[in-house]
């Protein structure tokens, strides 16, 4: 969003790594702006074993990049 | 028998700062030596003065993009003088808190170079202290490659304290110290050539993921030299020449004065007595177990010098973990399955990025 008005051409990653079989997240990654911030809260998530549901059922917070997290499908 | 410590800290870096004043609040009598400044690596030659610089060299691109929200051009210039001062003002100032903190909890810190004597006695400097437990922490150190001329490039911790902003810096290597400096370099002005062994960057993280950044690393302008080879280092009138070997090829990079060798790091524990002690080796680091100790009974290791995962957070949790056990009985290990890595670049887009170890094996 943040690049849209300076139009540059700038991409952002997330993605969750996910056990099909226990829907138990694996691992969290992302390449963009404020990523380390952003992945802290996620890694205390991993740490207590939180599910792709969990996530799921997160609200985001609007708008932010973090929010795709709890948005992906 | 009684000793001068109930605890003995080799090493006053993250790990052993950390793991002194956690003991100390369980009431052991500790001291810590250090030759060098409090903080160790990541105060003094890592974390903070290089994300410092992550945010020094930020500004050009936040000048730029101000003006799609409407404001003026920006012109401004880096004046590295006063950007190396501030860092290391910065890092003076944070070090007369560790001097601080470990006063408040009575830690004894002897300034000298520590070895062993024996299991319990160390020699520090000109004096002899003893100990029940020691912790060995004394981190790591820059690994210089041995090519011809490699006397002329400076390894990361040298960046610090460069006089001068350089022009043109090739850096060696393509791990994230590596790609951590190109960016920063690349950001405040310097022109930037990375020479890495590898077809890709930051080996050990996803391939998608890495590829992204190479690409962004490649689009902003950093010159980068892959699956190469440093074959010599050779100082001229013209600057810093560098041989550098792609398959059948070579080139010659020239840069005005610096390198960067930003090739790996190995443990700092040659000179410590160790062989006086029992204490073994696992490639060429200490071997310890989850609970951090070694394989002498009354000594442990925590941090870089056991090279498991050298991160400063890790040494921490290591540190304090072990003080918890032996000291505050709350026995714990410490678990390593999850920990989250960061890597400050901004190829353009200021890419910070995270990733979580184990996780590629099981997509």
């Amino acid at each position: 969003m943040y690049y849209t008005l300076p139009d540059k051409e700038e991409k952002t990653t997330m993605k969750l790594v996910v056990d099909e079989k226990t829907n138990k997240i694996l691992g969290a990654h992302m390449v963009g702006e404020h990523a380390a911030e952003i992945i802290q809260g996620v890694a205390i998530a991993l740490k207590m074993g939180a599910t792709k549901a969990d996530f799921d059922a997160t609200v985001g917070i609007h708008p932010t990049s973090a929010e795709e997290f709890v948005t992906m499908r | 028998m009684s000793y001068d410590f109930d605890l003995f800290i080799i090493g006053a870096g993250s790990g052993g700062i950390a793991t002194a004043k956690r003991a100390a609040e369980y009431d052991a009598k500790v001291g810590i030596a250090e030759s060098d400044r409090l903080g160790g690596t990541c105060v003094n030659r890592g974390c903070v003065p290089k994300k410092l610089m992550v945010y020094a060299s930020r500004f050009p691109e936040l000048f730029e993009d101000a003006q799609g929200y409407g404001w003026s051009e920006v012109k401004s210039t880096l004046d590295w003088k006063t950007m190396i001062t501030a860092v290391n003002k910065d890092v003076d100032r944070l070090n007369g808190i560790y001097q601080r903190g470990l006063e408040k909890f009575n830690v004894e810190i002897l300034r000298a170079h520590a070895s062993f004597i024996d299991p319990h006695t160390i020699a520090v400097g000109d004096t002899k202290v003893t100990a029940d437990k020691i912790l060995i922490a004394v981190g790591g150190k820059p690994v210089k490659p041995h090519i011809l001329g490699i006397e002329h490039a400076i390894v990361s911790d040298d960046v610090f304290h460069l006089a001068e902003q350089p022009k043109h810096i090739v850096i060696l290597g393509g791990g994230y110290i590596g790609c951590e400096f190109a960016c920063i370099f690349h950001g405040l002005g310097t022109e930037v050539t990375q020479v890495i062994r590898g077809e890709t960057i930051l080996r050990g993280f996803d391939d998608d993921l890495r590829n992204e950044i190479q690409q962004g690393m490649i689009q902003q302008g950093i010159r980068l030299l892959n699956n190469a080879q440093l074959i010599a280092i050779e100082k001229n009138s013209d600057g810093v020449c560098l041989s550098v070997g792609q398959g059948d090829t070579a080139d010659t990079v020239i840069a005005d004065a610096v390198n960067l060798a930003a090739i790996g790091r190995k443990p700092n524990i040659q000179n410590l007595g160790l062989e006086n002690t029992g204490v073994r080796l696992h490639d060429g680091a200490i071997a310890v177990d989850r609970y951090s100790r070694t394989h002498a009974d009354n000594i442990y290791a925590v941090g870089d010098c056991t090279n498991k995962i050298n991160l400063t957070p890790v040494a921490i949790n290591e540190g304090r973990a072990f003080a918890d056990t032996v000291f505050g009985g709350k026995p714990r290990d410490h678990e390593l399955r999850n920990y989250s890595l960061r890597c400050f670049h901004h190829p353009r887009s200021r890419h910070g990025w995270t990733h979580r170890s184990r996780s590629q094996r099981a997509v």
